[in-house]
């Protein structure tokens, strides 16, 4: 089988990737921290349980992004002869899935709680020969947890964009959020600390609707990013304006009566076919190298193009 | 710059009198009654001629001392008083507890006030003990300490009380130490020792746990003035 041409992304985007790649590392380096310091904080607070599990539901953005920047490199071979593209999506899909399916558990378990009435227990704990209530060093470690993610979640959102990932913007979004379930777990434990036992676990049924949504937005769209749904840019614009500018452009060219295009998009790149109605009877060779090299220089994501003559277009 | 003062104002008298009972069970018992179920279990709890005593008992007499409070005693199976207490029936519950009881997610426990290492002991002739296996070890513990020695390949020999004075025993350290015995360092089991409190009553399990710290030292010296 006629393997595909291994495709690597310009030196500019290869820059940018390799800055977001850098700060997938240092994000998972502060999420373990998180998680440990949370781990050892959270005792019996239902809102600390649900923020600890989204903490540690963070890592999979960032494991996802690395593991399909390694196989997206990989060129094209035997086994595979359209590439490892599409590794990175299937991981996407899988960690959306799960992100579900725990916000779902977190519903179940906090509602629960809070039908049997449960009063938790929140003791002190004494620090450097005082006696404070551990709910104080409940709140700094949520506030501890935010920090990170939000800084490093901003720096992640200015690059996605640039070289259209999106599994890195879904982890830069997440981060940006995790204000939101701070502020929750907080209010979660002050509330405990104000005698309103169901406090907490309102908390944590918050938090646990903001992972619910993120699964249920993050399976959308790695669903359809399988199932080759038309592309849309990164902002969820269609992409009508630039695919028609292509058609007349094709249309332009020498020995070419008509044009149209089929994309589909495959992680950060774009692949498909072109269809060119000869003028003539016959089309040259040249002909079809020219309307392959128009496609592929008027955007850095396409990746793989295959252009094949047609009687018409219907 | 007015409205961060006074949202820092407010968060600080918001945060004054933080953590706070939902069941009031602090201010309800301050000048009132507490009421307190006990379990047998020497030496923590003991019965005496239908009374009871022992080293939580004084802890819990001293605690109540500090809150101006007097004290309703109340007798029964465990099992009862932590039903009690996770209804509110109840504000202590002490019985010689240790943090692995199996209610301990379902009502409030302190943190451990204090840490009972059982361990093997033997007379100065008989150190050092190189191995357990096929050795006969005297002791008067039950359940978890048989089974853990017969693990190890002892023998384990079960007495009522500790008084054989020849033999490898294993016991509680401050036992062991009481009876004359070295102590090797063959810990069989860590007990960390808690008194049980309604859930959620964190003002209330925080004023305990701040006096239980306070007076853990004299356990030990208690402990070994036991008969």
């Amino acid at each position: 089988m006629k393997i595909r041409e291994p495709y690597h992304l310009p030196p500019d985007k290869q820059e940018l990737n390799r800055r977001a790649q850098k700060l997938e590392w240092v994000t998972i380096g502060f999420l373990i921290s998180i998680v440990i310091v949370m781990y050892l904080t959270m005792s019996s607070s239902q809102a600390m349980k649900a923020a600890w599990i989204e903490d540690t539901l963070s890592l999979i953005p960032p494991i996802t992004f690395l593991i399909s920047c390694h196989f997206k490199d990989k060129s094209p071979n035997e086994r595979f002869p359209y590439g490892y593209r599409r590794a990175a999506s299937i991981a996407f899909l899988a960690a959306s899935v799960a992100l579900f399916m725990i916000g779902f558990y977190i519903l179940f378990d906090s509602s629960l709680k809070l039908i049997t009435r449960e009063h938790p227990t929140i003791g002190t704990i004494k620090i450097f020969g005082h006696h404070i209530w551990s709910g104080w060093l409940m709140i700094t470690a949520l506030i501890y947890g935010a920090i990170p993610p939000m800084i490093l979640g901003y720096k992640k959102f200015m690059i996605a964009p640039k070289i259209h990932e999106k599994v890195l913007r879904t982890d830069a979004e997440m981060n940006k959020a995790d204000w939101f379930t701070t502020v929750a777990g907080v209010l979660g434990i002050l509330g405990i600390g104000q005698g309103w036992w169901w406090a907490d676990s309102v908390a944590a049924g918050v938090i646990s609707f903001e992972i619910l949504k993120d699964g249920i937005v993050n399976i959308k769209e790695s669903a359809h990013d399988l199932m080759d749904r038309k592309s849309v840019d990164m902002e969820g614009n269609s992409m009508d304006d630039f695919i028609e500018d292509l058609r007349s452009r094709l249309r332009k060219l020498d020995g070419v009566a008509d044009a149209d295009l089929r994309l589909r998009e495959e992680g950060d790149t774009l692949a498909g076919e072109i269809f060119v109605v000869p003028t003539g009877q016959h089309i040259l060779l040249g002909q079809i190298e020219q309307a392959h090299k128009l496609i592929r220089s008027s955007s850095w994501r396409f990746s793989d193009i295959v252009v094949t003559p047609v009687r018409s277009l219907k | 710059m007015q409205v961060l003062m006074l949202i820092i104002l407010d968060i600080v008298l918001f945060g004054c009198g933080m953590p706070r009972d939902p069941n009031h069970t602090l201010e309800r018992v301050q000048g009132g009654v507490i009421r307190v179920g006990v379990a047998e279990n020497p030496p923590w709890v003991k019965r005496m001629n239908g009374l009871p005593e022992g080293i939580e008992i004084d802890l819990v007499q001293e605690f109540a001392e500090t809150l101006n409070a007097k004290i309703q005693w109340m007798w029964g199976p465990e099992f009862e008083h932590m039903e009690s207490l996770k209804h509110f029936e109840l504000d202590l519950f002490v019985g010689g507890l240790t943090q692995s009881h199996p209610s301990r997610k379902r009502v409030g426990f302190t943190s451990p006030y204090f840490i009972e290492r059982v361990a093997i002991g033997a007379p100065q002739a008989m150190i050092p003990v190189r191995s357990l296996k096929g050795l006969p070890v005297v002791t008067a513990e039950k359940g978890k300490i048989i089974a853990e020695l017969k693990k190890k390949g002892a023998e384990p020999m079960r007495l009522e009380r500790l008084a054989r004075l020849d033999s490898v025993t294993a016991a509680p350290v401050w036992e062991l130490e009481k009876l004359g015995f070295e102590v090797t360092e063959t810990v069989l089991q860590k007990r960390k020792h808690i008194i049980a409190a309604p859930p959620g009553e964190n003002a209330w399990i925080g004023r305990l746990e701040r006096f239980l710290y306070d007076h853990c030292a004299q356990i030990e010296v208690r402990l070994k003035q036991e008969q």
